[in-house]
């Protein structure tokens, strides 16, 4: 069912981290990659220790590699499925809560869509502080 | 009455007579005539009767009257005479010597010329009897002790050929009881000797077994060296497989990136991305099915390194095991000869002591043969000497009846 | 909502015009005090604000969200925050078995999910039997209650939402 994203459609990138499935917007996605020497990282949350891939993603200062277990590819969602982050989740999770893009309805299971260039701010403040 | 030994011719005629007169007596009782009478007396008298007188003293005949009164008278004068004292004295003397036996007391004599013949004459026989006597008394003593030695001699032979008897019986008892002994040892050598034997048998066939046993086992090694061989050389190619496939995963993997990222693309470029991310979607479907392919491949392999693994495990207990094997061989094979040499020792020995029993047993039977031949002399030599003892016995019982009888004359 | 455009719209702008929820008929206030178990405790919220009450679905978990912020599920459409309240209030924590509940509640433009151990139901009480709620070192979260009460089945705090959610964004550090 591969058909060019139209007005209705969005896409997203889907990847899994610790068992738990995130999404993001393709767009901020630089390439998919394995693990870097080089690259800074940032993390949504510790990603298993076989994971061996990254998104690379671009900040002011350069790039960046997320590490996740597993990339499942790019999916297209009807925009109607797309859903602001509930109010009360951004109110309670204080700085980290702008790292919420929105939410997508898959089916009954909403998955996060994380915002890759919120968290690249991170990156650039913690980058140096943390070292693998 | 009388213990002279009797004439038998006087008896005899004597005896006649005196049955005719006592006859003609007893027919005419009290009237006998005293001639009869006299005759009778006088017959009597001349048969030595001095005692007798005549009884008919009464008669018609005053002179056959005189006559019984003379004769009565003669016959007491002739009786009354000095010798009458001698005579007397001299049959006292004379039945002394016929009751008692006394041949040495003889001392009468008689102014009698004729009594004195007499008397000296009685008195020689006597004396020859007592040298009679005393001879005999000597012969029987010497009889006597002779039998008596003879009875002891023959009494102690008897007592030797006895105990002779006995030492063979017992000796023939004891050789029967050896016989049976080395019987019996022959026959436990006999059962040894084929004991020794079948082992020796059964040593031999457990020579050749344990000999197929070992080369069975270092047939079992060198299978066993070319099993770890090939094992040895799967390895190396499981390993080759496994570089390979590491190899095909990483480009797989790194098919999957492109293909991520060409999806990327053609969410970016939209409309256009269309027939783009077609592209993508199957390159990764394609990386998909390579990863799965090799991930299962890479099981297999691990699989495949288990089994050699194992099987290379086995392979070396199965080496260490023909090691021991060969091992335990080389010392049954030590133990079975250790038993042939200790078998052949025990089977020549049997053999040895089976001849030796045999001929022990000849030898017996020749023993027991011999002592039965001397036991058949001795029994007759005891036979033999029984009579001899049994004889000597009653010897010696009439040399002591005749000392006896003798006895009862006194020589000295 | 959204039109057909030649090209398509950056993801933001969409998401900022995105519905809070599929068309979705009022609901009809409860009148009543609605009264649940939470982490062992018997509490209660004003039955108007209670929603539906509906088997607990799949809990996506937002990764730097608070503990007492299960996360977020699908609920007619919406997406709603599933909130344990024991935890929030530092009494404890609800039990999330198979035959855990949740109580959907909205309030002042927000909607919570509550998730409840047992939901025993409605509830009357009299306003002015409302007492107010114990303060002390074992009574923790006690800012968070209206009051406290009893009925037939026992003792209950009347929960304060607003208070709740004011004290949730204030510790978060940050507000939308």
């Amino acid at each position: 069912m591969i058909e060019a994203a139209s007005a209705s459609e969005c896409s997203l990138l889907f990847f899994e981290i610790a068992g738990q499935t995130f999404a993001a917007d393709p767009l901020e996605v630089v390439r998919v990659d394995r693990r870097d020497t080089d690259l800074p990282i940032v993390e949504i949350m510790p990603a298993t220790p076989k994971g061996t891939r990254v998104l690379v993603a671009k900040t002011a200062s350069g790039e960046f590699q997320l590490p996740v277990d597993r990339v499942m590819g790019v999916r297209r969602f009807p925009n109607s499925s797309l859903r602001r982050p509930p109010a009360l989740a951004l109110a309670v999770s204080g700085a980290r809560a702008n790292e919420l893009m929105g939410v997508v309805l898959d089916g009954q299971t909403p998955v996060p869509i994380m915002d890759l260039k919120t968290i690249s701010a991170r990156a650039k403040s913690r980058a140096k502080a943390r070292g693998r | 009455m009388d213990k002279t030994v009797p004439q038998n011719g006087k008896s005899k005629r004597g005896g006649k007579r005196k049955a005719e007169v006592e006859a003609t007596t007893t027919a005419k009782s009290s009237n006998v005539h005293p001639l009869a009478d006299a005759l009778m007396v006088l017959e009597r008298v001349a048969q030595g009767d001095l005692s007798a007188r005549v009884q008919a003293l009464s008669g018609d005949d005053p002179a056959v009257v005189q006559l019984g009164e003379l004769i009565n008278r003669a016959l007491s004068r002739a009786i009354t005479s000095v010798s009458r004292d001698g005579i007397e004295k001299a049959s006292e003397l004379l039945v002394k010597v016929a009751d008692e036996g006394d041949l040495t007391s003889w001392n009468v004599t008689s102014e009698d010329a004729q009594l004195r013949g007499l008397f000296d004459g009685v008195g020689r026989v006597l004396e020859t009897q007592r040298t009679f006597v005393r001879e005999i008394n000597e012969a029987a003593l010497r009889l006597s002790s002779s039998a008596n030695e003879v009875l002891a001699a023959s009494t102690q032979h008897e007592t030797s050929s006895t105990e002779q008897a006995a030492a063979i019986h017992e000796t023939t008892a004891t050789m029967e009881e050896l016989k049976h002994a080395s019987a019996q040892i022959a026959e436990n050598a006999g059962s040894v000797a084929r004991v020794a034997e079948e082992t020796l048998g059964a040593a031999r066939s457990g020579r050749t077994a344990i000999h197929e046993f070992t080369t069975a086992m270092q047939q079992i090694r060198s299978d066993g060296l070319a099993v770890v061989d090939s094992i040895s050389k799967l390895s190396k190619r499981v390993e080759r497989i496994g570089t390979v496939v590491e190899v095909i995963d990483e480009i797989a993997d790194r098919s999957d990136l492109l293909a991520l990222n060409a999806a990327l693309e053609g969410s970016r470029a939209g409309e256009a991305g269309k027939g783009f991310s077609i592209v993508a979607a199957e390159m990764r479907r394609l990386a998909e099915n390579v990863l799965e392919s090799t991930k299962e491949i890479k099981n297999l392999i691990s699989e495949i390194r288990e089994s050699t693994h194992a099987a290379a495990a086995a392979a070396e207990a199965s080496r260490r095991a023909t090691e021991q094997g060969e091992k335990l061989g080389s010392v049954a094979a030590q133990s079975v000869d250790g038993i042939l040499s200790g078998v052949q020792e025990t089977s020549d020995a049997a053999r040895v002591i089976n001849l030796a029993t045999q001929q022990q047993r000849t030898a017996t039977e020749q023993v027991v043969a011999s002592m039965s031949e001397i036991e058949d002399v001795t029994r007759q030599t005891t036979q033999a000497s029984r009579q001899a003892t049994s004889a000597a016995a009653d010897l010696a019982q009439l040399a002591n009846r005749l000392a006896e009888l003798i006895k009862r004359f006194r020589a000295d | 909502m959204t039109e057909e455009t030649p090209s398509a719209k950056p993801l933001r702008e969409m998401l900022a015009d995105a519905a809070d929820h599929d068309s979705v008929a009022a609901v009809e206030p409860e009148l009543e005090l609605f009264c649940m178990d939470m982490g062992g405790e018997r509490f209660a919220v004003e039955a108007a604000l209670v929603h539906e009450v509906v088997r607990l679905p799949t809990v996506t978990p937002l990764p730097g969200s608070p503990p007492f912020l299960l996360g977020v599920c699908a609920h007619r459409g919406e997406v709603l925050p599933v909130v344990d309240l024991p935890r929030l209030m530092g009494r404890g924590e609800a039990r999330a078995t198979n035959r855990s509940r949740m109580a959907v509640v909205r309030f002042d433009g927000m909607v919570v999910a509550l998730l409840a151990d047992q939901i025993e139901g409605l509830t009357r009480v009299k306003a002015n039997l409302l007492e107010p709620a114990p303060m002390g070192a074992t009574q923790r979260g006690a800012e968070f209650l209206s009051g406290v009460s009893s009925d037939p089945l026992g003792t209950f705090s009347l929960l304060d939402l607003k208070r709740l959610v004011q004290v949730a964004r204030n510790r978060a550090g940050g507000g939308t």
